[in-house]
């Protein structure tokens, strides 16, 4: 004989509005409920982390920007100042250069004045019109006017012959005013380095 | 709505409900202290069950049971969980053998919605039953009480602010686990002679087995406190009766001093078969 006595025969008033235990398999929605809390906290976590992360990554590019940004415009002013700085050395050679042909000129009607005499004003500018012409004008303070016709010999030994010459007293000073035309015009014109040479020769 | 979100999160709302009588004790409450209650005619006795189903302590006195709740409450209060407690009613049943009850399928569901339609004649008005059929013979041990004293009892400890969680015969549970623990093999080929006395919180049921049929019975609640000698005059009937060879199977819900010796004294020659443990009424309940 086998008798099965796992069960105790209850006498309790059973409630009629008891419910059954939910089936196992419903215990998948907590879990999975927890499951996706996890998820969430991890990618969360994950997610701000890389937040924080690229933030800083922001940061220090907008530092490094900014830094470059600074170094890029003390570049920019440096250069400006370079490109002026080239500007007005090229100018200055430029000048050099333009003015290089006339230093002979110069000399020689510097080197013409006697004693007594001394150069109130000499002024040699190029018409821009007729560019092959100079504009002299010489101002002296002399006892004489034969001081302008020895430096006029002079330059004509230069190769140079003037025209339309004026000359005028001003305030006790000789004023000489006149073009000089270069008399080879079709010649050769002497480079720089030959008008140097000149220069020096005494 | 957020008590059902809270048990679905918790995962409470997975466990049956404490007063689920189809569920077992411990999965109806577990990792909880709860509370046996033995209720006598004259006598009451609590026992703290842990959450592993082990008698933390327990005390049993004589008196007058409305004041010996007085001094109880307190005590079963404190230590059950939320004021549920299993009640084991041992006085004003009655243990019987039956024959020929319906072993429909389903009858013993409906003994308890409808107990007229498997007792028939046996039927008796305002009771409640419960059965155990022999499953070699036409007999059956048949369990009944009044529903009023049910539910007067149930009434009395919701007055007290405590919940019933089960409500059995403590005497009838043990008997039912004796017969388990002793017929164990399925069919006739070796039938079981044996005399089983359960004995609960002063109440005795004894059941005289032979060769697998239930042939007498006497069951008597209250029957003693601590003397045992009420006990033993209850049982020393059976000692002419008993066919030789035949085991006694001793099962009490808790250990009584010198029972199995005075029992083999009353039944020279027959063997005590003690299946007796401590908190073994708690453990079935626990188990159950």
């Amino acid at each position: 004989m086998l008798i099965n006595a796992r069960n105790i025969d209850d006498f309790k008033t059973e409630r009629k509005d008891l419910l059954p235990a939910l089936p196992v398999t419903y215990r998948l929605v907590p879990i999975l409920f927890y499951l996706s809390l996890a998820f969430l906290a991890v990618v969360g976590s994950t997610a701000m982390w890389h937040a924080r992360v690229a933030l800083q990554r922001y940061q220090n590019v907008v530092q490094a920007t900014s830094a470059l940004q600074g170094k890029i415009d003390a570049t920019k002013a440096a250069r400006s100042e370079l490109e002026k700085a080239i500007r007005e050395a090229t100018d200055l050679e430029n000048w050099v250069l333009g003015s290089m042909p006339l230093q002979p000129l110069i000399v020689e009607i510097v080197r013409s004045m006697d004693e007594g005499t001394t150069i109130v004003d000499l002024g040699i500018e190029r018409d821009p019109e007729t560019p092959s012409q100079l504009r002299l004008s010489l101002t002296l303070n002399s006892d004489s006017d034969k001081q302008i016709e020895e430096t006029m010999q002079k330059v004509r030994l230069l190769d140079y012959r003037e025209f339309s010459p004026t000359q005028s007293m001003v305030n006790g000073n000789y004023e000489y005013r006149a073009s000089l035309l270069w008399r080879k015009p079709s010649g050769p014109m002497p480079s720089p380095q030959d008008r140097a040479k000149e220069i020096v020769q005494p | 709505m957020l008590k059902h979100i809270k048990g679905l999160l918790n995962f409470t709302i997975f466990r049956p409900e404490p007063d689920d009588p189809e569920a077992a004790w411990k999965y109806r409450f577990p990792g909880k202290t709860t509370v046996l209650l033995n209720i006598g005619r004259s006598s009451l006795a609590f026992s703290v069950i842990d959450a592993k189903g082990k008698i933390k302590f327990s005390d049993r006195r004589r008196g007058e049971v409305r004041d010996l709740f007085v001094d109880f409450l307190p005590v079963v209060k404190e230590n059950s969980s939320e004021g549920w407690c299993a009640v084991s009613l041992d006085t004003r049943y009655v243990i019987s053998i039956e024959t020929n009850l319906s072993r429909k399928k389903g009858s013993e569901l409906a003994l308890k919605k409808d107990p007229r339609s498997v007792l028939h004649g046996r039927y008796e008005r305002g009771k409640l039953y419960a059965i155990t059929h022999n499953p070699e013979t036409n007999s059956s041990l048949l369990l009944s009480y009044d529903s009023e004293f049910i539910n007067k009892t149930e009434f009395t400890l919701k007055e007290k602010g405590l919940k019933v969680g089960r409500l059995l015969c403590g005497t009838y549970a043990l008997l039912r686990h004796a017969l388990s623990e002793v017929n164990t093999k399925k069919g006739t080929d070796e039938p079981v002679t044996a005399l089983f006395v359960a004995v609960c919180s002063g109440s005795v049921c004894a059941l005289l087995q032979e060769k697998d049929n239930w042939v007498e019975i006497r069951s008597r609640p209250d029957v003693f406190f601590d003397d045992l000698q009420p006990l033993l005059d209850l049982l020393s009937p059976f000692a002419d009766r008993l066919p030789a060879d035949c085991p006694v199977v001793l099962v009490c819900d808790e250990p009584l001093r010198d029972l199995p010796e005075k029992l083999a004294a009353i039944y020279p020659g027959h063997d005590i078969r003690d299946l007796t443990e401590a908190g073994l009424l708690a453990r079935l309940v626990y188990e159950s």
